[in-house]
């Protein structure tokens, strides 16, 4: 994944998403942090990255909340092979590291602020040609 | 037009961000010229003169251009940019020769001590006349403070300084008192949030607050305070002189201890519009000793943040009493507190009362379910004042929604913005949600992130906000799984209607 690189227009009457990105590009985008970026300011994480993944941005209401998963996306790719489980979604085998970041205060306007929460949970996904196109959820390990 | 690498461009390029892979600032390569146009990135107003760039790797050739944009600037935002002390001595130059320069945010830069020791050279000088500072998340310690001690003394000009996220200490902050003891200081807002602050502090503080009639805001959230030093803050916050009219102490290690003497604060400064005491474990009693000055006639609080305070049902009856009664009231955010239907039940009559003036209700995820959506119908059928309607992460469901539509449908009804996150939603309720797009003008912002609508729901929304008397701009569709067609069709639709902003 190292220098790839998207190009964003943002056009006044705004559009949604990155122009040009496919849906699993954007699964990458949103969801996929691996190696976890090691922000300046540690407790800013979720900040941070949403602001350099162009989902807060100025002019777009605050996303309520939002995961992060650090783990190479082959591992997600991989979790496509799986058996489908009676919604139509996969899980990864094993629990991996994510940052579920959820909005605090109350207001959707920037700068927007997270409350993080680092896990290790199995990923849910559903696939689309065999790539992961979205992020159903997580769950912890089954004791 | 531009031609990027990797992605198409739409025309014409008004604006061009770039984005980073793996949340790093590679600049991508760039087109080396685009025939007969100005190549403008960032966000450049030249109207109004604002700059304003975020997540942007600055190349020097690129720096080079912005500095010559820079020297006529009122407003400056360089978020995010990789910018570093070196930079900075580029921006004292600017400081110094920019006499319209009025507001500099650089946050999330890591500029570091030896940076801020730069601008503040700029920012010394007679010429300056900035009035806003912005240095959050720039790697700053206490060695800062000296410097910008002397900014604080030295120019009356500045009356916001946020230097929020760096590891200032309670040293380097007492530092920063002493600069605003100084008379020639004018300070309005400070913000010291995540600044590894304790409590002792305080002393310091209210030094500075006694002396600093002009501070109307003051933000200390996520600094382990805890409650002997809150309340002896508060203490001091009485005393000033200052009209405050912001405070905002999240995550402080409140708990109910510390809630009389807030109390006490609330019923003394009437200037007080917006408290925030969000993510402290102050329980409804707590809520029950704060509502002591909340309720006070002179009280004028409008905006309150109680989210994530260990709240329950129990709190509800005393917060139903502070909505129907306190009129300046308009926005109360409730946030992850386990108020539960039976709580939600005493807010919404508390809606009912025609004395309520409420606009904004925040009740995401407060342990809500469909058997509290009756009686929020009602009072939707009934309130005219609520704008604003949070009421995700809430097992809702399909049954709960059609309810609450029955109230948005009612002509007294004149919410705005509404937002059903994660709340159990299927395709079901999507035709009911519809009527509602089309027939109130009102709604202009509804948020349905993270539901399983499918093909068939985004469907029905699709069709509602292809009505010509639909007026939702921004449709907030997060995290929902529908086919390659149906994104094609969304794609299509705001291409059709520009006005609209579909946000996924």
């Amino acid at each position: 994944m190292a220098g790839w690189v998207l190009c964003v227009t943002l056009v006044l009457a705004a559009l949604a998403g990155v122009e040009g990105e496919s849906r699993y590009e954007k699964f990458l985008r949103q969801h996929v942090d691996y190696p976890r970026t090691s922000t300046l300011a540690a407790h800013r994480y979720c900040e941070t990255m949403l602001a350099r993944r162009q989902v807060t941005a100025q002019g777009r209401p605050c996303k309520p909340s939002n995961t992060f998963v650090h783990a190479p996306a082959q591992d997600l790719v991989a979790a496509c092979s799986r058996e489908p489980d009676a919604s139509g979604f996969q899980s990864t085998p094993t629990a991996m590291g994510i940052t579920a970041c959820r909005l605090r205060g109350g207001d959707t306007r920037p700068p927007c602020a997270y409350r993080a929460r680092q896990v290790q949970h199995h990923v849910r996904v559903a696939c689309r040609d065999g790539l992961p196109v979205h992020l159903a959820g997580t769950y912890a390990p089954p004791q | 037009m531009c031609a990027p690498v990797g992605g198409k461009c739409r025309a014409p390029c008004v604006r061009q961000q770039r984005l980073r892979g793996n949340g790093s600032r590679e600049a991508p390569a760039l087109p080396s010229s685009l025939p007969g146009r100005h190549r403008e990135q960032g966000l450049i107003s030249t109207v109004k003169m604002e700059l304003d760039i975020q997540c942007e790797e600055m190349s020097p050739s690129r720096w080079a251009e912005l500095l010559t944009t820079m020297k006529s600037c009122k407003t400056i935002r360089l978020d995010d940019c990789n910018l570093s002390s070196s930079n900075c001595e580029d921006l004292s130059s600017i400081i110094n020769t920019n006499p319209s320069l009025t507001e500099l945010k650089l946050n999330n830069n890591e500029l570091g001590d030896a940076g801020v020791e730069y601008l503040c050279k700029g920012l010394l000088m007679p010429s300056c006349s900035l009035q806003k500072l912005w240095l959050q998340n720039c790697n700053l310690t206490s060695a800062s403070c000296e410097t910008l001690r002397s900014v604080l003394s030295a120019q009356p000009s500045l009356t916001e300084l946020h230097v929020g996220d760096n590891r200032l200490g309670t040293a380097g902050v007492k530092v920063l008192c002493q600069g605003m003891m100084n008379p020639s200081c004018k300070l309005q807002k400070l913000q010291l949030e995540y600044c590894e602050l304790t409590a002792d502090i305080v002393e310091a503080l209210n030094a500075a607050l006694q002396s600093k009639p002009t501070l109307k805001e003051l933000s200390l959230s996520n600094n382990t305070l805890g409650d002997t030093a809150v309340k002896q803050l508060c203490r001091g916050l009485v005393e000033a002189s200052c009209n405050l009219e912001l405070l905002h102490l999240e995550n402080c290690g409140i708990t109910s201890d510390s809630c009389r003497d807030i109390s006490t604060v609330l019923s003394n400064k009437s200037s007080l519009m917006d408290l925030s005491v969000g993510d402290n474990k102050i329980g409804d009693s707590g809520l029950a000793l704060l509502c002591q000055g909340l309720m006070h006639p002179n009280c004028k609080i409008q905006k309150l943040w109680l989210w994530d305070c260990d709240l329950t049902s129990a709190s509800c009856k005393d917060l139903s009493r502070l909505i129907s009664t306190k009129e300046t009231l308009k926005e109360i955010s409730l946030i992850d507190n386990n108020l539960r239907d039976s709580g939600m039940e005493m807010l919404c009559q508390a809606l009912k009362d025609p004395k309520s003036k409420l606009q904004e209700l925040w009740v995401r995820e407060c342990g809500l379910t469909t058997a509290c959506c009756k009686v929020v119908s009602s009072a939707l059928s009934t309130n005219k004042h609520l704008k604003v309607l949070h009421m995700g992460e809430n097992k809702l469901g399909d049954a709960g929604v059609e309810l609450l539509c029955e109230g948005l449908l009612h002509p007294n009804c004149n919410i705005q913005s509404l937002w059903l996150g994660n709340c159990d939603l299927t395709a079901a309720c999507c035709a009911t949600l519809a009527t509602v797009m089309t027939t109130k003008q009102c709604l202009t912002e509804l948020d349905l992130s993270y539901n399983p609508l499918e093909d068939e729901g985004i469907r029905k929304i699709c069709e509602a906000l292809r009505n010509p008397s639909c007026n939702v701009q921004q449709l907030i569709l997060y995290d929902i799984l529908w086919s390659a067609e149906v994104d094609d069709e969304l794609r299509a639709l705001e291409d059709s209607k520009p006005e609209v902003k579909i946000i996924s």
